[in-house]
């Protein structure tokens, strides 16, 4: 594993066909092609990035958090996990963290969940089912396609009582993961703009993503 | 009123205390060397000015445009001291002056419509003088106690850092109360023997055998029991608001907002809007699955050896028939499903945690279409296939007791119930 404060390998840039600064509290999607790596870069630290794959041909089929732990076995996502969709084939798999911390249990923030958690005042901020309505109505789908997502940098640890809490994230300035796609898929993000709990140390951060082809073998 | 006594005589001597510049007001020759009949003090500050917006800029790193809220009439260096600060922060400072509290309002109007992202008012307002105002943007000021005093109803008027320290704050009573105080107050579990459902309150009453599924609308305040009869079998379950199929049950946010991925009696299922779908008002078991879901074509044949009936395709079909398809189907509850984490958060499963004649009874608080599959839970170790039926009983369900959720659990589901009232209010 790199260590966390490591800068990115020039082979990367060399190979890089995408890079792109997310700003603070948006969304963003792509379609990745089979074999492509999607490098997402904790720019400043303590920031959530909260994702969801769909199938580029078929976008029924996308990612399901459930079938990933049950495969999996655990409730972590870190290296080396097979992120599963709703008809069982690997879509992608985690190939390289130097964080270490990634959940998908907690779901997006939406401004209706923020209400009932914090109280109604919190209804009209920004949230990630926002972004992720907003960006997924740029490929055909709605709110009835957002599941149970990804939250990468995202600390939710679970304890054997079943106490279930977002903490701070752990996540050093220049953290990445990378994801590499088994299938096309359409990757959707949301940088979380959570401001009431301390997935983003309570102030939204903005994000890079780097996409390259796979090495010639 | 130093600089009046100091025209009136020239010999009396004259000792001033005051917050102005005595050189600018030209009581004095020099700070060093006062000169003539008149010598004092003045709390002068004009060199802090730098120092607060240093410290405006430390607490709030990305402003670049600050609002400088001054008094002209005040003879002093401020505003020109807290200019060269401004510069050398790359800051640009826009002052907005302010004449007595008649300017106020048209001030701090100013102030909302300049594009500014912080205001810093003069250290020589005179704060306690008040009252309210409109600013909703970062400030910083001296004589803070008194302007908070005076002004309980200013809106918010915060630093990012004070927002990021108050949400803090909120976030660790909520935990507490929920992780410490809560679980405490929740209902024991109902005996295998108890809550006997009255036979003139019953709907429907329907057995559903080992792998298959049933699908069931409930109107909000009816009940539904799922009995394990046999205590082999899971049975798991997916929800939609009858209403607006887009509506449906979510179990990321039931485990966030009760800030428990284990679901017992009197705790509640919620929607993906905030609202309650169901609640538990009746459970024997406690041992229920929210992380793992249900079984699928895969997860049977490498259990079993061959694919058999399973869960995924259940919802699928039960979905199809009522006009939804593979989109609408979200993650899913399994009860009768005893899976807990070790500490490195691996799934374990818990065998004797499951009786035969287990039951839940939900509480439908919204109308709603559900479907329950009668699949064993894919982390079940048995072979073959554990399976058995188990009964559905639909029934008109009593008021809410004294112990309900919709009373007890807490803050946040206190409102999620209010939310969900609106609906059919």
């Amino acid at each position: 594993m790199t260590s966390p404060a490591a800068p990115l390998s020039t082979q990367i840039f060399a190979d890089a066909v995408y890079s792109h600064d997310i700003p603070a509290e948006r969304p963003w999607s792509r379609v990745l092609r089979q074999g492509q790596t999607l490098r997402i870069i904790d720019s400043e630290g303590q920031q959530a990035v909260d994702a969801l794959l769909y199938c580029a041909d078929n976008p029924a089929e996308r990612y399901s958090a459930q079938d990933t732990l049950r495969v999996q076995g655990s409730a972590y996502v870190d290296l080396g996990t097979r992120l599963i969709s709703n008809k069982g084939r690997v879509m992608a798999r985690v190939t390289a963290d130097t964080c270490g911390q990634h959940d998908t249990s907690a779901g997006c923030c939406s401004c209706e969940s923020n209400a009932a958690r914090f109280g109604e005042a919190t209804k009209y901020q920004h949230a990630c089912r926002e972004n992720f309505i907003l960006e997924l109505s740029k490929h055909g789908l709605t709110k009835r396609d957002i599941v149970a997502n990804l939250n990468f940098f995202m600390s939710v640890p679970i304890e054997p009582s079943g106490a279930f809490t977002v903490v701070d994230g752990i996540s050093a300035p220049g953290n990445y993961v990378d994801i590499t796609v088994d299938m096309d898929v359409l990757f959707v993000i949301s940088n979380c703009p959570q401001i009431n709990n301390p997935c983003n140390d309570f102030n939204p951060t903005p994000i890079r993503v780097i996409i390259w082809n796979p090495r010639e073998m | 009123m130093a600089p009046f006594v100091s025209k009136a005589t020239q010999t009396i001597p004259i000792v001033f205390v005051m917050s102005a510049d005595p050189l600018q007001l030209g009581l004095v020759a020099s700070v060093a060397r006062p000169g003539g009949n008149t010598t004092g003090f003045t709390f002068l500050q004009d060199e802090l000015a730098s120092k607060r917006l240093q410290l405006l800029k430390e607490v709030a790193p990305r402003i670049s445009r600050v609002a400088f809220l001054s008094t002209p009439d005040h003879p002093d260096n401020e505003l020109r001291v807290a200019q060269r600060a401004a510069t050398a922060l790359g800051v640009h400072l826009q002052p907005i002056e302010m004449r007595g509290p008649g300017d106020l309002d048209a001030a701090l109007q100013a102030v909302t419509q300049a594009p500014v992202d912080a205001l810093r008012v003069s250290a020589r307002y005179p704060a306690d003088q008040w009252q309210s105002g409109k600013a909703r943007r970062g400030a910083f000021y001296d004589r803070r106690r008194a302007f908070e005093r005076r002004s309980a109803r200013m809106t918010t008027v915060q630093t990012k850092q004070e927002i990021s320290e108050t949400n803090r704050r909120r976030y660790e009573e909520l935990r507490a109360a929920g992780q410490d105080v809560t679980p405490m107050g929740l209902p024991e579990a109902t005996a295998l023997d108890g809550a006997p459902i009255a036979p003139e309150t019953v709907i429907s009453r329907e057995q559903v055998p080992a792998g298959w599924y049933a699908t069931v609308r409930l109107r909000r305040g009816e009940a539904l029991r799922i009995v394990e009869d046999t205590g082999h079998s899971s049975v798991s379950l997916i929800g939609w608001r009858e209403e607006d199929t887009s509506e449906r049950i979510n179990c990321a946010d039931t485990v966030k907002v009760q800030w428990s991925a284990a679901i017992s009696k009197g705790r509640v299922i919620l929607s993906d809007m905030g609202r309650v779908l169901l609640s538990l008002v009746e459970d024997t078991s406690g041992a229920h699955d929210l992380l793992v879901g249900g079984s699928t074509p895969a997860s049977t044949l490498a259990a079993y050896g061959a694919t058999s009936r399973n869960t995924h395709e259940n919802f699928l079909s039960a979905a199809a028939k009522i006009g939804l398809g593979l989109r609408d189907i979200p993650p899913c509850v399994t009860f009768f499903a005893p899976v807990s984490l070790d500490p490195k958060g691996r799934f374990l499963w818990n065998s004797g945690r499951k009786r035969s004649g287990d039951f839940v009874e939900l509480r439908a608080e919204m109308n709603l279409v559900l479907v329950l599959s009668n699949c064993a839970h894919p982390l079940d170790p048995a072979r073959p296939a554990a399976s058995g039926p188990i009964t559905l009983v639909r029934h008109r369900a009593p008021p809410p007791a004294q112990d309900d959720p919709r009373r007890t659990t807490s803050a946040e589901i206190i409102r999620a119930f209010e939310f969900t009232d609106r609906l059919y209010a």
